[in-house]
């Protein structure tokens, strides 16, 4: 009773709680905030959303106890169906500004998930997301122009070229990893030439 | 200080995905599907993210688990003093970030403040990622640092090693001894070295008495001026310096009042420690001989009498692991037993037990010279709000009143520490009673 007690004054004080360092509080109000999002751009593509709908809100604030959880997986799974459901079909570009927030809910989930609510995330931590965020967009960006282009061009089954094109791009991916392992894991002796790396320290 | 460092080697467990990677690849693969079936390029758009993130979590995860080690910068430290704790993560190739925290521990302050600390692997020096924790331990006694949990996630945190703890590192608090210092001769000096004036000439300092020149003198004590007035060899005699053998007895029945550390208030346990502190480190500092013993903590050794700064740190490591009331049938026999006759006694208590009392009245019995410096702090003297906690306070105060009455009819004074000088006027007035005249039992 007491731990439900003080999870719910956490979640009640988030963001102003001592319990909560800044950058985890943003990361938390992105969770929270993202399946509306979600629901706006599903709005604005033309998808009649219920007011109803707006009672997803608290489970969403629920997200934020639970980052880790199925929780928010099915979440998501309900928001995509809602999407598949309630916006009118074949494309729309307003599914771009929904992948951002999903992404960003992801993202946010998994550092929320994976630190206690006082971390204070290092410069290089943000740097490298804020980086990494943008590439993920881009390539979004590049899926979205291919899809409209694929559709202008009334090209049947562009839905399924888009899906070879990124399993072929993921099959490289590996395919790459696998043989830089097998390269590196090879007996080969080492160049006695190559002066061994100086070891490091404890003492500093 | 020791500057020995504790060390501590953990190797973390091995990788495996998190939930967030199975929501990525559930999420992207069920979106992917649904676009190719039902013929939906917008659905494969906001599937998308979900997919690259997570292929790219997956072909660039580690492949082998990374090592923790920790240590202390030191072993024992002070009440108050700050202290590190160093981790030291060696990353292998995927892993991106650290995230290290120490177990909150009782009487440990710690910067950040609740040991959690966040490190990029951009911040390595050759796959080596350090963080540093500062602890500040505010109370003496034996405190435990950790386990220190660390915590190692790849890109998009798809893959995570550990949480993994690793050992705890025990720390030795010593007590910062309160400022103490005596005007006053401790009495009963008795040894061969040290500063105190004996009761008899000897080879000292101090300027005892002029005398006729004996065979032995040596030159350099011959006193011309007296020598040439009275047409005899005279000769300077002075007292011998010599020591004393102080006794320490440190009442660890209770602990009375809030325990706060050093930035707060004491009980009345830390003001016995800290004030035990001071006058070893003070007696032993002019060259007496001093012991400690503790009566009503289990497993507390005995410091026999002892010189040096050596001695000094010994009482104070004894003084550190005093466990207060874990031998409530201690009657003290053990720790007063061996006391020799000339031995100052210094009893630090705050006489609330009775068995306490009765232990100093044994010691005063015996002949010995025995103080006791009252050890209560002064804030537990206020009434609280509560009127049976004041009531029943008040009846303890009077029979505590009535002990210390009991024992002071009975020639042990009773003072309160009161640190600088706090034993002065009671060590002149048992000088004082030493030489003055007595009756005698014949």
């Amino acid at each position: 009773m007491a731990r439900q007690a003080r999870r719910a004054r956490r979640l009640i004080r988030v963001g102003t709680s001592d319990e909560f360092g800044w950058q985890q509080a943003v990361l938390a109000a992105i969770v929270v905030l993202a399946p509306a999002g979600f629901l706006w751009c599903a709005s604005l593509a033309g998808g009649q959303v219920s007011p109803w709908l707006a009672l997803l809100l608290p489970l969403a604030a629920a997200l934020v106890v639970r980052a880790d959880s199925v929780l928010t997986t099915g979440t998501w799974l309900v928001l995509g169906l809602l999407w598949l459901v309630q916006v009118p079909s074949p494309f729309t570009w307003w599914s771009v500004p929904a992948a951002g927030t999903a992404l960003l809910a992801h993202v946010a989930g998994s550092l929320l998930a994976g630190a206690p609510p006082t971390t204070v995330w290092p410069a290089a931590t943000v740097r490298r997301y804020r980086w990494r965020i943008g590439v993920v967009l881009a390539i979004t960006v590049g899926v979205a122009v291919l899809a409209q282009v694929t559709l202008s061009l009334r090209t049947s089954g562009a839905a399924e070229l888009s899906v070879v094109a990124l399993l072929v791009v993921a099959t490289w991916l590996w395919l790459g990893r696998r043989l830089d392992e097998e390269s590196s894991d090879g007996s080969e002796a080492p160049d006695p030439s190559i002066a061994p790396a100086p070891s490091v320290r404890w003492d500093e | 200080m020791s500057p020995r460092p504790a060390h501590e080697e953990t190797e973390l467990s091995t990788w495996r995905p998190t939930s967030a990677h199975f929501r990525a690849v559930l999420l992207g693969a069920a979106g992917a599907l649904a676009a190719l079936l039902l013929r939906r390029p917008d659905l494969l758009v906001i599937a998308t993210p979900f997919l690259v993130v997570a292929t790219w979590s997956w072909v660039t995860r580690p492949d082998r688990p990374p090592t923790l080690r920790t240590r202390a910068s030191h072993r024992s430290l002070r009440e108050g003093e700050g202290g590190q704790w160093v981790s030291q993560v060696q990353v292998p190739p995927g892993g991106e970030d650290v995230l290290l925290g120490l177990a909150p521990a009782l009487f440990v302050d710690y910067a950040p403040a609740l040991g959690v600390t966040s490190v990029a692997v951009e911040e390595a020096v050759a796959g080596l990622v350090t963080s540093r924790v500062a602890f500040r331990p505010t109370r003496w006694g034996v405190r435990v640092l950790g386990p220190a949990v660390c915590r190692v996630s790849s890109s998009w945190g798809g893959y995570v090693s550990g949480p993994s703890s690793s050992g705890e590192l025990r720390l030795l608090v010593l007590p910062l001894p309160a400022v103490f210092d005596e005007a006053a001769p401790t009495p009963h000096p008795e040894g061969l070295v040290g500063m105190h004036r004996a009761s008899r000439v000897g080879n000292g300092t101090e300027f005892a008495t002029l005398r006729v020149f004996q065979p032995g003198d040596r030159l350099r004590r011959i006193h011309w001026p007296s020598s040439l007035r009275t047409g005899t060899l005279h000769v300077s005699s002075t007292y011998g310096d010599e020591d004393s053998q102080v006794v320490l007895l440190i009442d660890a029945f209770s602990d009375l009042g809030p325990r706060e550390g050093i930035d707060g208030r004491a009980t009345s346990l830390d003001l016995t420690v800290r004030a035990a502190g001071a006058m070893a480190e003070h007696h032993l500092g002019v060259g007496d001989r001093v012991g400690l013993r503790v009566v009503g903590s289990a497993g507390t050794p005995r410091v026999p009498m002892g010189t040096g700064q050596g001695h000094l740190r010994r009482a104070l490591d004894v003084l550190t692991v005093i466990q207060p009331a874990t031998e409530r049938h201690d009657d003290g026999e053990w720790a007063t037993a061996g006391i020799g006759t000339g031995a100052f006694v210094i009893v630090l208590s705050p006489l609330i037990d009775p068995a306490m009392v009765d232990v100093v009245a044994r010691l005063g019995a015996r002949g010995l010279t025995t103080v006791v410096v009252d050890t209560i702090p002064e804030h537990l003297e206020q009434v609280g709000d509560d009127l049976h906690s004041a009531l029943a306070w008040r009846l303890r105060r009077l029979t505590r009143e009535a002990d210390i009455d009991r024992l002071t009819a009975a020639g042990i004074p009773v003072v309160p520490w009161r640190g600088p000088a706090s034993l002065d006027i009671v060590l002149r007035d048992i000088g004082r009673r030493a030489r003055a005249p007595r009756l005698a039992r014949r």
